[in-house]
């Protein structure tokens, strides 16, 4: 499937607290396109990805994610999909109920399972509770409901930072797929991300 | 993207997880097996006391046994990233956490109930009414999670939260409480199953279900940010 949303960010103001994170932020970003948000700790790129996700209301500005087919009552969370510190794996449940729960949540495709398990290197962790994985193994298994959703905006926080060598390689081959199809990606990250380069943003402090 | 099988997938889920491994769902039907068992020595065992307040007391350790379940019901999910996923899912978050509350009360209330009729035993109840006595517990334990839900989610954000999450839900069940105790007693008199009592504990019921996941999904969204 190819997608064709587009994201456009307008004058967008970010706080914690009491502290202004960043203000009169404006970016743009079409289908295939790629942002690395770059900065020091607490200069808030978790922040942003998490405004963009709808999961932080921003003092000001506005973000819009804007698809051929968009109508008022459809709503940015339909089209992206957001991967954070926290990677939602349960401890008792195996890998696999995890995946085929979370393509039904998000309209997935359960079938594709052992493919899109393959593809990360965790086709035989399926069957192992969440409980048993190491980091790097969660967060292939993060990244595997990423690619079970099939929505065009990615939005992650530091994607890359439990992997090894191999899992860093499957994540850029990732990526470079996804923006071949069409869609778009945003991470924020200290090193150089695997895979195609990607447009900068760099997050200044404000404190 | 298919609201309902969303939403049974919810609910199944919270089913799995409470009768897998570490889930706990087991833990408040045990907690209600004990407190009745401890009702003989507390007001003695006297049969004719303890038939007396025995269907009463039955309502106030289901109403204890349900709190017990409640502290985790939102707090594991907000703690490892499942409620914000979840806000993602385009699933309209009331209903998802009404499909929550109902998979988290099969899960718990299922074996509960199982317990009932060897719990009211215990405590003096005639043997022939002892199953209905259990479905009318039934219909108030669905009322006492949506209303606990509420606490719940208020609490879902605090460490160690649980006792606060009594503390909300308690006033909150006292209607729920006098009608189900009130309607037990009717029971126990004249064998009456649909009572006045028990048709507002059904009234209660409904108007939990509908409301309360609303309140609740409020309130969840007040530790997401």
């Amino acid at each position: 499937m190819r997608h064709a949303a587009r994201l456009q960010v307008d004058g967008l103001a970010l706080a914690r607290g009491q502290r202004l994170l960043a203000r009169d932020l404006s970016f743009g970003l079409a289908p295939g396109e790629a942002l690395e948000l770059r900065g020091p700790n607490g200069t808030g790129k978790t922040t942003l990805l998490r405004a963009l996700a709808g999961l932080h209301q921003p003092l000001a500005g506005r973000i819009r994610l804007d698809w051929p087919q968009r109508t008022d009552d459809d709503s940015n969370a339909d089209r992206l999909m957001f991967l954070g510190h926290l990677d939602a794996i349960k401890p008792a449940e195996p890998a696999r109920a995890q995946l085929s729960f979370w393509a039904a949540l998000f309209g997935g495709d359960a079938s594709r399972i052992p493919d899109v398990a393959g593809s990360l290197g965790i086709a035989g962790q399926l069957d192992l509770p969440g409980g048993v994985l190491s980091a790097g193994q969660r967060r292939r298994l993060a990244l595997a409901r990423l690619v079970l959703a099939n929505r065009p905006l990615w939005l992650l926080d530091e994607p890359a930072a439990p992997l090894d060598t191999a899992g860093r390689a499957m994540l850029g081959a990732l990526l470079d797929r996804h923006r071949a199809e069409g869609g778009m990606v945003i991470a924020a990250v200290h090193d150089t991300p695997p895979g195609a380069p990607m447009q900068r943003l760099e997050m200044d402090t404000w404190a | 993207m298919g609201l309902r099988s969303a939403l049974s997938a919810l609910a199944l889920r919270e089913v799995r997880l409470g009768w897998g491994a570490g889930g706990g769902a087991f833990l408040p039907a045990a907690f209600f097996a004990g407190a009745v068992a401890v009702a003989p020595f507390a007001v003695g065992p006297d049969p004719a006391r303890l038939g007396a307040i025995g269907p009463g007391y039955l309502w106030l350790a289901l109403a204890l046994a349900t709190l017990v379940s409640l502290e985790r019901l939102f707090q594991a999910d907000l703690e490892d990233g499942t409620a914000d996923q979840l806000l993602l899912t385009g699933v309209p978050l009331p209903l998802a956490v009404a499909a929550k509350v109902a998979g988290q009360w099969v899960s718990v209330a299922l074996p509960l109930l199982l317990v009932v009729p060897i719990a009211a035993i215990l405590v003096r109840v005639e043997p022939g009414k002892t199953l209905l006595l259990a479905g009318q517990l039934a219909v108030g334990s669905l009322a006492l999670f949506q209303i606990g839900a509420i606490g719940a989610a208020l609490g879902a954000g605090i460490k160690r939260g649980g006792l606060l999450v009594s503390l909300v839900a308690l006033p909150l069940y006292v209607p729920v409480l006098i009608f189900g105790a009130a309607s037990a007693e009717a029971l126990m008199r004249d064998g009456t199953v649909l009572s006045q009592p028990f048709l507002f504990v059904c009234a209660l019921m409904l108007a939990s279900v509908a409301l309360a996941p609303v309140a609740a999904a409020a309130a969840l969204k007040l530790h997401i940010d």
